[in-house]
């Protein structure tokens, strides 16, 4: 009624009787302006795989034209160093296999490069502190490195993902990427690293300042800034498009004022969702997240970043959160990170192949141009 | 947006008054006016302040607002008139969106946003022009150009997480409208006529949105 009281006062005369059955309002139903203001920049993009294999979903998804559309290179995240200085898979039956995905893959026309995951023996769980003790340690880093340089000749380089380190372990791990990018300059391959996504110095991340950023992009092909798990502990989206903007552009500025203009960068999205409960949360797909609210009849609700949120109560009574990304979401992000707000010299990881929606791949593949 | 259409379409046939003085054949007469209508707005871009808190993050730029968002616009104005001559001096005009809308989901810098079409306001402020006018028996005919500047308003947020911060994007546009009238005497002191204001320049864009009104006056 605001607008009609400023209308009759100014007019004096109550002049748009008829306007007032026109009172401004919301239909309640929300518009993508972003699918209307032009096409997805065109990024080199790439996706995460965990494992050494896929599955006959994925290599549905993969052989499709939408997806072979969108995506240009494969991060199969399957090393593992050892304690002993190896590296894991090392069976012959894992490699033979591991070959045969490299080049399926690549017959599809992907880049494929294998990414190197810092994980306990029980393949799940960072330990941060044994790894920085490894990385400590001349003679473990020589033998690692040694082990990957020899690994898996047809892959086209690999990507490191280090988490939970401390922060004294950056000299360490500086040296490491050094001495393996060293190593791998005689297959021509090379060496990207997932660096967390801090977004100021000192970092607002645990262990973000182990990663320095100036001498790791000096070192490597590309920093792929690993802006997911935005909510920890409490329910929350995986990724603020904002926020992982801000992650990209700390990258940029503190290499480029060290001199390296040059640096290529990834910014991340993911592919799954998080079921929060009890201050516990797990991973979950797409596929399971949907089935659960059709479970426990939830309808998910459009979070303000565009993610899916559905909540539930299980039989045992335990109250859930579970919040997803969806088709939707993602190609929202994708838009938001138009040209203007980032070089398109940026590219995209999608994280955790496999989980998403799908849609997600003939959505983006549409809004591409 | 059908919805927009019809509600639109129905304030377009509201009826506007406008009381002039009357103007006299053989000199110059100042003239006041009040008058009301439907605007059509064009997609443009609203702007965002510098530092504007968007969770833990500072945010500036363009926000794009949707396109064809329509508007009651009320106006009322002064100027100079002789037999053939029109001078639009000043006006003020006000205007709010009507319509049924969908919240947009759009962009800042990189943060998801959500523009609210029903929110929007305009505001205007004329100072100048020239027009000419005839009359043909009971009809007068008139071509008026005008300038001024509008400054545009819409209700917006972004999100940050979970949460959303409220934006307040605004922007000042340059205008220069076309007013083309026809209006038909209907005794010798009422007139009524069809007032059609296309957009010249104005937010932005050339020939692109514009507004329609009836318009009755009184006066000799």
């Amino acid at each position: 009624m605001s607008h009609l009281t400023k209308w009759m006062f100014v007019l004096s005369v109550p002049l748009l009787g008829a306007c007032s059955a026109s009172s401004t309002t919301s239909t309640g139903g929300e518009t993508d302006l972003l699918a209307g203001s032009g096409p997805i920049p065109r990024r080199s993009t790439t996706i995460e795989i965990d494992g050494c294999s896929t599955d006959a979903w994925q290599d549905e998804t993969l052989a499709a034209s939408a997806t072979r559309k969108v995506v240009q290179e494969i991060i199969l995240m399957c090393l593992a160093p050892r304690e002993d200085g190896t590296i894991a898979p090392g069976d012959p039956s894992a490699r033979d296999a591991l070959d045969a995905t490299i080049g399926s893959l690549h017959n599809l026309g992907y880049t494929v490069r294998l990414g190197v995951s810092f994980v306990d023996e029980t393949g799940a769980r960072f330990d941060g502190v044994q790894t920085a003790s490894w990385l400590s340690s001349s003679g473990w880093r020589t033998a690692v490195e040694s082990a990957i340089a020899g690994y898996a000749p047809d892959c086209d380089g690999f990507d490191l993902d280090v988490e939970r380190l401390p922060d004294d372990a950056r000299d360490s791990l500086t040296a490491f990427v050094g001495e393996l990018s060293t190593a791998l300059q005689p297959s021509g391959k090379r060496v990207g690293i997932f660096v967390l996504p801090s977004t100021q110095s000192p970092s607002d991340v645990s262990g973000g300042d182990a990663f320095d950023l100036p001498a790791l992009a000096a070192v490597t092909d590309r920093i792929r800034v690993a802006t997911l798990d935005f909510s920890v502990g409490t329910p929350g989206p995986t990724l603020d498009s904002g926020w992982a903007v801000d992650a990209v552009r700390f990258a940029q500025s503190t290499v480029s004022s060290a001199g390296n203009t040059t640096a290529l960068y990834d910014i991340a999205a993911p592919l799954y969702g998080w079921d929060f409960s009890q201050n516990t949360q797990r991973s979950v797909t797409w596929l399971e997240a949907t089935a659960l609210g059709e479970t426990y009849g939830v309808a998910p609700q459009r979070m303000p970043g565009g993610e899916e949120e559905l909540a539930y109560t299980d039989e045992y009574d335990i109250k859930h959160t579970v919040v997803y990304d969806d088709a939707s979401s993602t190609t929202t992000f994708l838009h938001a990170w138009d040209t203007s707000t980032l070089p398109q010299q940026v590219g995209v990881v999608l994280w955790g192949f496999g989980a998403e929606d799908p849609e997600t791949f003939a959505s983006i593949a549409k809004a591409l141009p | 947006m059908r919805a927009a259409v019809a509600l639109v379409a129905a304030a377009a046939v509201v009826t506007a008054l406008t009381a002039t003085t009357a103007a006299r054949a053989d000199g110059v007469d100042a003239y006041f006016q009040a008058g009301a209508g439907a605007t059509m707005v064009p997609g443009n871009d609203l702007h965002v302040g510098s530092a504007t808190s968007v969770g833990a993050r500072q945010v500036s730029g363009s926000l794009r607002v949707p396109s064809n968002t329509f508007y009651a616009s009320a106006e009322i104005g002064f100027g100079l008139q002789t037999k053939h001559v029109v001078i639009p001096v000043l006006s003020l005009g006000t205007s709010s969106s009507v319509g049924l809308y969908d919240e947009q989901r759009s962009s800042i810098d990189g943060s998801i946003a959500h523009i609210r079409p029903w929110t929007g306001d305009l505001y205007d402020f004329g100072f100048g022009g020239l027009g000419y006018r005839t009359n043909y028996r009971r009809w007068t005919f008139a071509a008026t150009g005008r300038f001024g500047v509008t400054y545009e308003t819409m209700g917006a947020d972004a999100a940050y997480g979970s949460s959303t911060y409220d934006l307040e994007p605004a922007q000042w546009f340059a205008y220069v409208r076309l007013d083309v009238e026809a209006c038909r005497r209907l005794d010798p002191l009422e007139r009524i006529c069809l007032v059609a204001s296309p957009n010249v320049f104005a937010f932005d864009q050339t020939f692109h949105g514009g507004m329609l009104s009836f318009r009755y006056e009184l006066g000799k």
